[in-house]
């Protein structure tokens, strides 16, 4: 595929952007990897070993690399397998997001009209709601949980890709390929999805990557206000939370996962940065 | 100096990973006074990256890699930028192709000649900018003009809007107006308009007119002069006269005899066309 | 095989467009009731400048819209009345051309997949069959068989016509209506494309309806020229006494118009 290879020929102009993809890559690794790659299991407690700080300060020890918590749990495993939540969170919400918002954005885009209309409407009407006012409503039906957290920002996050995809199927949808497809007999469910929407891709690939990055902070923001994961799981924000009242006592406990989070939420917009510049000249044809 | 313009081993070229396009490789011309010069060619051959370089709206990755071009005894190439701005637009202004997005839409389409004068004739009040615009107006031939000041481009037709472009482009009377491909969008008939209209002008104003075009029929209803281009570089130069009369350079013939020509080539005959696999520009350049 | 393949009767196609919810919507008149017909084995070129209604007519004749009024009948019957299967084999029937070698084909398609489209919604042939089919196309177009697997953005605006026009082949149609397809073109190109459809009409037995604008080609391929002007016919007559004796006033004008070359 010379296609890929020219892409990728494009993207490795954009030094920050490969770091983004490397990292994110690393990211991946280390969640499916989780299990191998943590000294410990995430959740085992060992009251003798409790607030032990990372192994390079005096009162460290090389046994628990970035210290323990108040549980005595081992920070890194816990922020190791707290990756794997972090990309479920992202993966989840994007693709809840994606789907409602593509198939609002296309039906609206290609029948028009009033059908147009109204759903534009509705994605009005949902884009007037806060993300957190949204998640307190869904978390006081089903409880706070991850399960509520991935949901409230999934939700949330249909408007952006239903316009993204409607402005898109609206530029295409004139032009003459589609005509041309029309009157080959093409059904609308096969020009939508098989004609259309494949050259609306690129929009929407770059505001997946970023969304992941918003979906993974947003998660992040819930859990910390203890809307999203409950305890124990080991999701980084509601790491920051469980660890606010040992800020003076034992930092680490705040600033590693605030850098895990920061890191992800990084690579994942540098990668969609470069994914931006790259696809986006190639939509000028000619 | 009976040449406006000279241009000299002009080259531009363009740099990008896939390597260099010498769109414009070692080009010389002139262009004579109170007359029309056409350069034509196929898309590719480097007309209209020719004018720009003249005007030296060259941008990365473009760069003018030498020549020189001679107006006036001054030359363009060196100036500084703030002397070339002076230039442009007022001892010489450009029109383009396509009348919809070459004219802001937000603004009148008064302002716009107006802001011709305002930069380069800084001497006139307000007033009398205002009727030089009228004055301009009346001259492409738009009907009303005092109304016509306060129109927006979006309110006018193909025809019209080029004939604003052109106003634009006189209102300062400059001594080249460099016309690129100003035609190719308008119907037929609104062409044969602004066509006689760029005539007319040149008669009243004695401005000499750089002409970019692919058309080798307009060329033959306005050129003095004819430079015809290819894969950026001069293939053959004359007077329209002797061009069409008696074409000497192989892809100028060629050229020509891809055109149907009613009443003179046999119709539904095979059109001899322009072969991909001949080296136009191994031949001799016939240069009169 | 009748020798009269359309019979256009009367044809009308009005637009509204909306003013707002308290002024009437206007009316724009793109056909005025137009009639004429075309002939088996012509070209019959439709010519004028914009808004004249060429493209308009166009559109009802390959059913990309319905008409306001009139009838459009195809052997005998009217297109306006056709159901499912007779829709679909007029569809066969009849095939387009477009204008614009770079919208008028999918940028995310593979070449064979675009000119094989027709032959897979259509057809019952197996995809190897209608890879035989497509190739055997390509090579009646001067395309190499390489290209099968490439992108339109890997082609020229020449060449991208050369796919279009293979794909208006792909059914096997008796007539194709030419929408401007030699007006983006370079004048070199232009003539290849010109060369080619003249080939493929005598190849074929096709008919040809041709849009241009353009005088100097249509005087070139046509038969009969239709002289359309905002929805009106203004004239139609054969090529030869079209040019000799122009009858009306628009005729005239826009003959005059043409920058020719009089050697």
């Amino acid at each position: 595929m010379e296609n890929l290879l020219e892409f990728i020929k494009q993207y490795k102009k954009n030094r920050a952007a490969v770091v983004g993809f490397i990292v994110v890559v690393l990211l991946l690794l280390t969640a499916i990897f989780a299990p191998i790659v943590a000294p410990y299991s995430p959740n085992i407690q060992n009251l003798a070993d409790r607030l032990i700080p990372p192994m390079w300060d005096a009162k460290g020890v090389s046994s628990h690399i970035l210290g323990t918590d108040d549980f005595g749990r081992d920070l890194f495993s816990r922020i190791i397998f707290g990756s794997r939540i972090s990309l479920m969170v992202g993966a989840i919400s994007v693709g809840v997001s994606l789907s409602f918002g593509l198939i609002m954005g296309i039906v609206a885009a290609y029948f028009g009209g009033k059908t147009d209309l109204f759903i534009m409407r509705i994605v009005d009407i949902m884009l007037s709601i806060p993300a957190i006012l949204l998640a307190i409503v869904i978390v006081s039906i089903l409880g706070p949980s991850l399960f509520s957290a991935m949901t409230a920002i999934g939700i949330v996050g249909i408007p952006t890709y239903a316009r993204i995809v409607r402005s898109s199927v609206l530029a295409e949808r004139e032009k003459e390929y589609v005509i041309a497809s029309r009157i080959n007999g093409s059904s609308n469910f096969r020009l939508m999805f098989v004609v259309i929407l494949p050259n609306c891709a690129s929009p929407i690939i770059v505001q997946a990557t970023m969304g992941f990055a918003s979906a993974v902070l947003e998660a992040a923001g819930l859990s910390f206000l203890g809307l999203g994961a409950q305890p124990p799981t080991p999701e980084w924000g509601a790491m920051l939370s469980d660890s606010l009242q040992f800020i003076t006592t034992a930092p680490w406990m705040i600033f590693y996962p605030g850098l895990a989070i920061f890191l992800t939420v990084l690579s994942f917009n540098l990668m969609g940065d470069g994914l931006m510049d790259v696809l986006d000249p190639k939509l000028k044809d000619k | 100096m009976k040449n406006l313009l000279e241009v000299k081993n002009l080259k531009t070229f363009f740099y990008s990973d896939a390597g260099v396009n010498k769109a414009v490789n070692d080009v010389s011309f002139e262009i004579p006074k109170g007359k029309t010069v056409c350069i034509v060619g196929e898309s590719g051959s480097g007309k209209s990256i020719t004018s720009l370089s003249i005007l030296r709206l060259i941008d990365h990755p473009g760069v003018i890699e030498g020549g020189e071009v001679i107006l006036d005894g001054k030359d363009l190439l060196k100036l500084s930028d703030a002397q070339m701005r002076k230039i442009r637009g007022r001892e010489i202004s450009m029109i383009f192709q396509e009348p919809m997005t070459s004219l802001n839409p937000s603004y009148t389409v008064g302002y716009q000649i107006d802001e011709a004068l305002r930069l380069h004739q800084k001497h006139l009040n307000k007033k009398q900018r205002f009727e030089k615009v009228v004055e301009s107006l009346d001259l492409v031939g738009i009907p009303d003009p005092r109304e016509k000041y306060r129109e927006y481009p979006f309110k006018l037709s193909g025809g019209q809007r080029q004939r604003v472009m052109i106003a634009i482009a006189m209102a300062c009377e400059p001594k080249l107006l460099i016309a690129d491909e100003p035609t190719t969008a308008l119907d037929v008939t609104i062409q044969a308009q602004v066509l006689d209209l760029m005539k007319e002008l040149q008669d009243k104003k004695g401005t000499s007119i750089l002409f970019i075009t692919h058309d080798l029929g307009v060329v033959y209803q306005i050129a003095d002069e004819v430079v015809v281009m290819y894969k950026g570089h001069i293939v053959e130069k004359a007077s329209a006269q002797e061009l069409f009369k008696d074409p000497r350079h192989p892809y100028t013939k060629a050229l020509l005899h891809s055109i149907p020509i009613p009443g003179v080539t046999p119709r539904k005959s095979k059109l001899d066309t322009v072969d991909d696999d001949v080296d136009y520009l191994s031949f001799p350049k016939e240069i009169r | 095989m009748s020798e009269t393949i359309y019979e256009i009767k009367n044809l009308q196609k009005y637009y509204e467009i909306n003013l707002g919810l308290f002024k009437k919507p206007k009316i724009i008149k793109a056909l005025n009731g137009i009639s004429f017909d075309v002939k088996r084995g012509e070209v019959l070129s439709l010519v004028g400048e914009s808004g004249c209604g060429k493209s308009t007519t166009a559109k009802l004749i390959l059913k990309i819209e319905e008409p306001t009024g009139g009838e459009i009948l195809f052997n005998g019957e009217d297109i306006t009345k056709l159901q499912h299967h007779e829709l679909e084999e007029y569809r066969k029937k009849v095939q387009i051309i477009f204008q614009d070698p770079y919208s008028s084909l999918n940028p995310r398609w593979k070449v064979g997949s675009i000119i094989g489209e027709p032959l897979k919604l259509n057809t019952n042939m197996r995809d190897i069959e209608i890879k035989e089919r497509v190739l055997y196309l390509m090579e009646k177009v001067g395309m190499h068989p390489d290209w099968y697997e490439r992108y339109p953005h890997q082609f020229s605006g020449g060449q991208r016509q050369r796919i279009g026009i293979a794909r208006a082949l792909a059914l096997n149609p008796e007539i194709i209506v030419c929408d401007e397809p030699v007006s983006a073109l370079d004048v070199s190109i232009q003539a290849q494309v010109l060369n080619l459809l003249l080939d493929l009409q005598d190849e074929f037995n096709l008919t040809y309806i041709f849009i241009s604008h353009d005088l100097s080609v249509v005087e070139h391929i046509s038969d009969r020229i239709v002289v359309m002007y905002f929805g009106d016919i203004v004239e139609l007559k054969s090529v030869d006494d079209l040019f000799k004796n122009p009858e009306a006033d628009y005729t005239k004008k826009l003959l005059s118009a043409i920058p020719t070359i009089k050697d």
